[in-house]
């Protein structure tokens, strides 16, 4: 269970990118955060993984507040997808890549092994295990970016815009996946029709608050209200 | 007319690509692989500077060694040939101060320097294309365990793979940078303008520091502690049969025929 209060974000150079932000998402909850673009949705992921300078408020998951001295911990039980995949795909080799979160948390080698395997297979990619990284195609990246995540077995993910740079075959392809997986799931977006398939909840933020949230039928479908949002 | 350049940022990419390849040589051990290729570049280098006819024998490795590994011919003589300029450099001051005669070929007088000419740029190809050959068929991580085994430190290590990556990501963000300022440039041919070079380069250092510091935080957020110590190493486990014939078969001519005259 991860609980946001009043989350205030300034960067350094001024900008206020979230201001008094309160939400939670439950265990096997899926959320799905809106907003238009600087609406601060990627902040807050940042923020929840301790990349942000949080100058108030508190992020609790499982009952662990995050600070310096936690955020190790806190990293263990969410995982995060960063927007652009080649941000997160560093090592050439798909399987390398893939093996690097639980080699850093000092598994044995057959472990390693299976978890590499086993998230692959979830997103039904294990033909990509011995390609480079460089290689792939936008979709095939994403999702390998994505396996890189889960072969650490998060309690939760993180997803920021995951359906940006795929075709719409790859964008129904990752609706479907995600619909699949166990864990809660919180992403940012503005792809609406996303939104509204796979998750039972959405928060809209505007400007750095949260402005709405509920069931994405009741907030999607009042097409005057979404305007007002910027969506 | 943007190719030449798209061809040197892609081409540490592609280099590394190859390493993809899952033949023989790519199953070995990077150890073996590394240690065969140390070996080798220093015999070739030992040589004499007049040695140029002993030099040949060594040839028979990429001859041999590039087949078997699937490694494309024109794509390794072009990395080579961008080597090869320094070699001339080095080479030529030879030609005009090592002027005495060394024998007659059809009756043209070679001399020493034209002999030492010909040896340093046989020794250049040979031990470029020794750790290019390297790099194409090991990726650079194996390598960077490779290098934590020999004891090299951890720190420089690390700073070795980041360095590879970040400047991975710097050619790229130049290339895509390249490619929107040349298309909103119509007239010019190739290259920024002096006068934007400032702004051009201003904007890529941010940009690219702003990758790096993406990709670190994505790696931190993976259960990266700065310290490599699980991350990459010890993860290829003991030498096999093949890697040991491997060792052997590729260092024991090439000392032999070094000291053997
Ligand atoms: N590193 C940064 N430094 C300064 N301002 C930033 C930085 N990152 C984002 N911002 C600003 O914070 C606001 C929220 O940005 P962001 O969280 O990226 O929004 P979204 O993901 O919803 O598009 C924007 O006004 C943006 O310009
Ligand atoms: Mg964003």
């Amino acid at each position: 269970m991860l609980v946001i209060k009043d989350l205030t974000v300034v960067y350094p150079d001024g900008t206020k990118a979230l201001d008094g932000v309160d939400m939670s998402v439950g265990p096997n909850e899926r959320v799905a955060l809106i907003g238009a673009n600087g609406a601060g949705k990627s902040t807050l992921l940042s923020a929840i993984m301790g990349l942000a300078p949080t100058s108030g408020g508190s992020i609790t998951m499982d009952g662990l507040v995050l600070s310096k001295s936690t955020e190790a911990e806190v990293r263990r039980k969410i995982g995060i997808v960063f927007q652009n995949p080649d941000d997160q795909l560093f090592m050439t080799r798909i399987r390398d890549d893939v093996a690097f979160g639980p080699r850093n948390c000092g598994l044995p080698r057959e472990e390693i092994e299976a978890r590499v395997d086993g998230a692959l297979g979830k997103l039904r990619i294990l033909h990509l295990k011995d390609r480079a990284s460089g290689r792939l195609s936008g979709g095939e990246k994403r999702l390998a970016a994505i396996a890189g995540v889960l072969a650490m077995n998060p309690g939760m993910l993180l997803l920021d815009e995951p359906s940006s740079f795929l075709d719409p075959k790859a964008r129904r392809n990752l609706i479907q996946i995600l619909s699949s997986l166990p864990q809660a799931v919180l992403i940012a977006t503005h792809d609406l029709d996303l939104a509204s398939r796979s998750f039972s909840r959405v928060v809209v933020l505007q400007n750095g608050r949260v402005r709405v949230e509920g069931p994405p039928d009741d907030i999607l479908s009042d097409e005057k209200k979404l305007e007002e949002y910027g969506l | 007319m943007t190719a030449d350049f798209r061809h040197a940022a892609a081409g540490l990419r592609a280099l590394e690509n190859l390493s993809e390849k899952n033949t023989v040589i790519h199953q070995l051990h990077s150890f073996v692989k590394l240690t065969a290729a140390v070996v080798y570049v220093a015999v070739v280098i030992s040589f004499g500077r007049y040695e140029v006819s002993r030099l040949l024998p060594y040839f028979f490795y990429p001859a041999i060694l590039m087949p078997i590994s699937e490694t494309p011919f024109r794509q390794m003589f072009y990395r080579l040939s961008m080597a090869l300029p320094f070699a001339l450099f080095g080479g030529l001051a030879n030609i005009f101060f090592d002027r005495p005669p060394m024998f007659f070929f059809g009756g043209i007088v070679i001399t020493a320097g034209a002999v030492s000419f010909v040896s340093i740029l046989i020794k250049t190809v040979l031990s470029v294309w020794a750790v290019l050959f390297l790099v194409s068929t090991t990726t650079i991580w194996d390598l960077c365990g490779q290098l934590i085994r020999l004891r090299v430190p951890r720190l420089l290590v690390l700073q070795l793979s980041l360095t590879y990556r970040y400047i991975s990501s710097l050619m790229e963000e130049a290339c895509a940078m390249y490619h929107a300022y040349i298309l909103r440039s119509p007239g010019m041919k190739k290259g920024v303008r002096i006068t934007d070079m400032g702004q051009f380069v201003g904007s890529l250092l941010l940009r690219s520091f702003d990758r790096a510091w993406n990709v670190y935080a994505a790696m931190k957020c993976r259960g990266f502690d700065g310290s490599f110590s699980a991350s990459i190493g010890d993860k290829e486990g003991k030498l096999k049969f093949s890697d040991w014939l491997y060792l052997f078969s590729a260092c024991v001519p090439a000392v032999l025929l070094r000291c053997w005259s």
